[in-house]
C-alpha cells in the first residue's frame, strides 16, 4: 500500500479513474441488490459511494 | 428545512466561488453534504438511496458519451493541426479590427464552442487576437462574450442533453424556446463583442453586418434544433456564421495591412472531420429505416416507486434509456475514427499521434467526469429526498409570479459555481421544473431562461475565467477580467429575464 499511494499522488488521471469506475459500477450494483434484497450489499456499496466521494474531496492521499 | 435543502449547492458555491475548489473536489463535497442532510432531516431510507443512485447512473452515462467523445473528435483535428489552421487562415480576411473581433471572436469562437466547447474557443482564440494586436484583456473578453450564446447547443449538445436527462422532458418540447432566448441573446452577444473592440464607435460602423450575421447563425441554430438536430445545432450556427460572415469581411476589408493570400484547400481538409460529423448526424435522423435499425438496442432500467421516511414519493417510470448505436456520443466516435483515417492518409500525423490524442483526451475529461459524477448523483438524492421540492416551494411561495425573472440568474449561478452550463443544467433544471409546475407557469420557458442564464454564467466561472488569463498572458489579473466581464453578462441576463416574463404574459 505504501508503495501504490505515491503511485497513484503521481498519476492523478488514474486515481480520478478508479474513483470513477467505484461511483459508476457501485451505482449500478446497488439496482441489482436491492432488488434482490440483499441488504448488506447494498450498505457495502453506499460505503464505497461515499468513501469514493470523500476521496474525491480529499484528492491528496 | 428550506436552508437544509439548499445547503448541498451552498456547499458547492462556497467551495468553488470562495476556496477556488476544482469540480470533483466540490462536487465531492456537495454529495456528501446531501447525503447526509437527505438521511437525518429528510428520511431518506437504503432503498431510496440505492435507486437514485442507480438512476443517476445512466444520467451520468447519457452526458459524459457526449462530453468524452466530443473532446476525442476535437483533439483529433487538433493533433493533425486543423485547429491551427483554421486560426491562422481566419485573420487573412480582413485587416478592419472591428471586423477581425467579429470573425474571430464571436463567429469562429461560436464555431469552436460548437465542435469543441470545455474552455477551447477563449484558450484558442485569446492568442490570436493579442498576435493581431488587440490588448490581452480585450483579447480575452471579446471571444468570452462571443461564444457564450453557443453553449447550450454547442459542445455538440452536451448541456441540451444535460437538461433533457434532468428533467426527461424531449427535445421537441424544449428545443424551440431555449433556441430563441440563445438566438437573442446570440445577436446582444455580436454588438457586446463588437464594444468590447472598440467602442460604440465600431458598433455604429458594424451594427449592419453584425445584426445580419447575427440573425443568421441564430436563425441556423433554431432551424436545426427544431428539426431534432440538436447535437449539431451550435456548429451549425458557428459553420453558417463563417460561411454569411467570409463575403462581409472581404466587404469591410479595411485600411490595414494586408496579410496576403489565402490558401484554401489545407483549411478545406482541417474542416473534414467536422463535415463527416454533420453527414453522419443527418444522415441517421433522415433515413428512417436507418435510425430505427440503429434504435434496436438501448440500456437503462426500470424502477418502482420510492418512499422516504417522511412520505416523500417518486413516482415508478423508466430511467434514461441510452440508445447506444444512435447516441450522439456513438456518431461522434465514428466521426473521430473517419477523420483520424482522413487526416493520416493526407500525412497530417507525427508518430505517435493516437495514443497522444487517446492520452490527452483521457487526462482532460476524466476529473471532469468524477465532478459530473458526484453532482448528478447529489442532484438525483437531493430529488429523490424531497429536498428539490421543498427548495420549489420555498421560492415559488416567496418569489410568486416574480420567479420566471429569476431563472435566468439561478442558471447563471449554477454556471459559475459548477463551472459548465451542463453542470448548472444537472443540478438546477429540475428544481426549475418543480417550481414551474407549482406556479402553473410553462416549464419551456423557464428552462429556456434557465440554460440560456447558465450559457452566460459560464463565461464568467473561475474556470474559464483562469483559462482565459493564462493563454492571454494575464495571470494574476484575473479580477481585472472579472470585472470587465460581469457588468455585461448582468445586462444580458437582465435582457433575458425581461424576455422570460414576456414570454410567460404571451403565453
Amino acid at each position: 500500500m505504501k508503495k501504490l499511494f505515491p503511485w497513484l499522488r503521481e498519476n492523478p488521471s488514474l486515481y480520478y479513474l478508479i474513483l470513477f469506475l467505484l461511483m459508476i459500477l457501485s451505482g449500478i450494483i446497488l439496482f441489482f441488490a436491492v432488488q434482490s434484497g440483499r441488504s448488506n450489499l447494498v450498505y457495502v456499496c453506499l460505503i464505497i459511494l461515499i468513501m469514493a466521494n470523500a476521496a474525491a474531496v480529499f484528492k491528496k492521499i | 428545512m428550506f436552508i437544509l435543502a439548499i445547503s448541498p449547492i451552498l456547499v458547492i458555491l462556497l467551495l468553488m466561488v470562495g476556496f477556488r475548489w476544482g469540480a470533483s473536489r466540490a462536487g465531492g463535497a456537495g454529495y456528501l453534504t446531501a447525503i447526509l442532510v437527505a438521511w437525518i432531516w429528510f428520511g431518506i431510507n437504503p432503498e431510496t438511496l440505492s435507486y437514485a443512485h442507480a438512476k443517476a447512473v445512466f444520467l451520468i452515462l447519457d452526458v459524459l458519451l457526449i462530453i468524452w467523445t466530443a473532446f476525442l473528435l476535437f483533439r483529433v483535428v487538433d493533433e493533425a493541426g486543423g485547429i491551427k489552421i483554421l486560426s491562422k487562415s481566419l485573420p487573412y480576411l480582413t485587416a478592419d479590427k472591428g471586423m477581425q473581433a467579429l470573425i474571430i471572436g464571436w463567429i469562429f469562437a461560436s464555431f469552436l464552442q460548437g465542435v469543441g466547447g470545455f474552455g477551447v474557443p477563449v484558450a484558442v482564440i485569446a492568442p490570436i487576437l493579442v498576435g493581431l494586436g488587440f490588448s490581452p484583456l480585450s483579447a480575452v473578453v471579446i471571444p468570452s462574450l462571443g461564444h457564450s450564446w453557443a453553449v447550450t447547443f454547442g459542445s455538440l449538445g452536451a448541456s441540451f442533453n444535460a437538461m433533457m436527462a434532468a428533467t426527461g422532458l424531449d427535445w421537441q418540447v424544449l428545443a424551440s424556446p431555449a433556441a430563441i432566448f440563445l438566438g437573442i441573446t446570440g445577436i446582444c452577444v455580436g454588438f457586446a463583442a463588437a464594444y468590447a473592440a472598440g467602442g460604440w464607435k465600431t458598433i455604429r460602423r458594424l451594427a449592419l453586418p453584425i445584426f445580419i450575421i447575427g440573425v443568421v447563425m441564430s436563425t441556423a441554430q433554431y432551424l436545426t434544433v427544431t428539426l431534432g438536430f440538436w447535437s449539431i445545432g451550435g456548429l451549425i450556427g458557428g459553420t453558417t456564421g463563417l460561411l454569411i460572415g467570409i463575403p462581409l469581411a472581404w466587404k469591410y476589408k479595411g485600411n490595414g495591412k494586408s496579410l496576403g493570400k489565402l490558401d484554401w484547400k489545407p483549411l478545406l481538409i482541417s474542416l473534414a472531420g467536422y463535415g463527416v460529423l454533420v453527414v453522419l448526424t443527418l444522415f441517421i435522423q433522415l433515413v428512417p429505416q436507418l435510425n430505427r435499425f440503429l434504435s434496436q438496442v438501448q440500456f437503462g432500467f426500470d424502477f418502482p416507486a420510492t418512499r422516504t421516511l417522511a412520505g416523500y414519493m417518486v413516482p415508478a417510470g423508466p430511467g434514461r434509456q441510452i440508445t447506444i448505436f444512435r447516441h450522439a456520443g456513438m456518431i461522434l466516435l465514428v466521426s473521430s475514427a473517419a477523420a483520424y483515417l482522413i487526416f493520416k492518409s493526407a500525412g497530417w500525423y507525427e508518430a505517435g499521434s493516437l495514443s497522444r490524442i487517446l492520452g490527452s483526451t483521457g487526462k482532460r475529461v476524466i476529473s471532469s467526469s468524477v465532478g459530473i459524477t458526484s453532482i448528478v448523483m447529489m442532484a438525483v438524492i437531493m430529488q429523490h429526498a424531497g429536498m428539490t421540492d421543498t427548495l420549489a416551494r420555498g421560492f415559488s411561495s416567496s418569489l410568486g409570479w416574480f420567479y420566471p425573472a429569476l431563472s435566468p440568474w439561478i442558471g447563471a449561478l449554477g454556471a459559475v459555481m459548477t463551472g459548465s452550463n451542463a453542470n448548472s443544467n444537472l443540478v438546477f433544471s429540475l428544481l426549475q421544473l418543480r417550481t414551474a409546475e407549482l406556479l402553473g407557469l410553462p416549464a419551456a420557458i423557464i428552462l429556456a431562461a434557465q440554460t440560456t442564464g447558465g450559457a452566460l454564467g459560464s463565461v464568467v466561472a473561475p474556470t474559464k475565467i483562469i483559462v482565459g488569463a493564462s493563454t492571454a498572458g494575464l495571470e494574476g489579473q484575473e479580477g481585472d477580467i472579472l470585472r470587465k466581464l460581469l457588468p455585461a453578462i448582468c445586462v444580458l441576463l437582465l435582457i433575458i429575464s425581461i424576455i422570460t416574463m414576456i414570454g410567460i404574459i404571451l403565453i
